[in-house]
């Protein structure tokens, strides 16, 4: 395998793993198209009135690998373009 | 001595004559959140905002409320800085048009009221004008309103097509990404008497 190859090869497995965190993280808490830089905190008191009531708030979220399709299609498209490329200038290299 | 005596009993003269003032019916300013949840089959959005409100309640006379509470755009955000922008671009709300969303009443049907200790609590259908998007419709929803003292408390919640406020969004995401229509609600509490 020449080093072009592993590069591509790399750059491919690196574009599959993009894609297997959004649709893992997707699976366990919804998919998403916009990534998620802040998530929703649910606080739940009783008021003056004696109500249950809950308040939202929104947070910076925590988990900087819950990324929305917004962030892993691009970056998952340019890394499966450049092993593509990487295959053919390998191919073009040795043929 | 006689001084400080005096300041004494002025202060409680003020006092007591400010007293009723304070829980006297009027003029509430209200502060509270806001919410809308768009759930379109490929994605739900969950926007939080404040809200601003000041109406003339009674709460001897219920039916008789009015008064206007708003929503500024600049203060709804859904969690995707891109999203907001995108929300509060030419292509959905116009925020630089049209800056805030308003519900403003005059009159309502009183539905049901109660009472358990202090607490008064009225369920009345209120019948205003919505503006979002700079176009304004006609909107009948239900609030329930509680007091108890000085406090009020307001709840409402209602559907929101985004169509009748001509909001048209990007094509092709209308529906899909974003629901035709959202649920919005508000949750709001201020004090009667308050400036």
């Amino acid at each position: 395998m020449s080093g072009l190859q592993k590069v591509a090869a790399l750059c491919l497995l690196a574009s599959t793993l993009v894609m297997g965190l959004w649709a893992y993280k997707g699976v366990t808490t919804g998919f998403k198209l916009a990534t998620p830089e802040k998530i929703e905190v649910k606080t739940t008191s009783v008021d003056e009135f004696g109500d249950e009531v809950e308040r939202l708030e929104l947070v910076e979220n925590p988990d900087k690998l819950d990324i929305g399709l917004d962030l892993a299609g691009p970056i998952s498209g340019v890394l499966g373009a450049l092993a593509v490329g990487l295959f053919l200038l390998d191919r073009k290299q040795k043929g | 001595m006689n001084t400080f005596k005096s300041s004494i009993t002025s202060l409680l003269t003020v006092a007591l004559l400010s007293a009723p003032a304070l829980s006297a019916p009027g003029n509430v300013k209200f502060k509270g959140q806001a919410r809308f949840v768009s759930d379109a089959p490929m994605e739900k959005i969950n926007g939080i905002g404040s809200a601003v409100g000041s109406v003339n309640f009674d709460p001897e006379a219920p039916a008789s409320v009015s008064g206007k509470i708003s929503v500024p755009l600049s203060s709804m955000e859904t969690g995707n800085k891109k999203r907001d922008e995108h929300m509060r671009g030419g292509e959905w709300l116009e925020a630089n048009k049209c800056p805030d969303i308003s519900f403003e009443f005059s009159g309502a049907k009183l539905l049901d009221q109660s009472s358990k200790g202090d607490v008064k609590a009225f369920k009345l259908e209120v019948e205003g004008k919505f503006t979002v998007h700079c176009v304004t419709k006609p909107l009948k929803t239900t609030v329930t309103l509680k007091t108890k003292g000085p406090l009020v408390k307001v709840d409402s919640a209602f559907p929101v097509v985004l169509a009748d406020h001509k909001i048209k969004g990007k094509e092709g995401v209308m529906g899909s990404k974003v629901g035709n229509s959202v649920k919005a609600s508000v949750s709001l509490k201020g004090k009667m008497g308050s400036k």
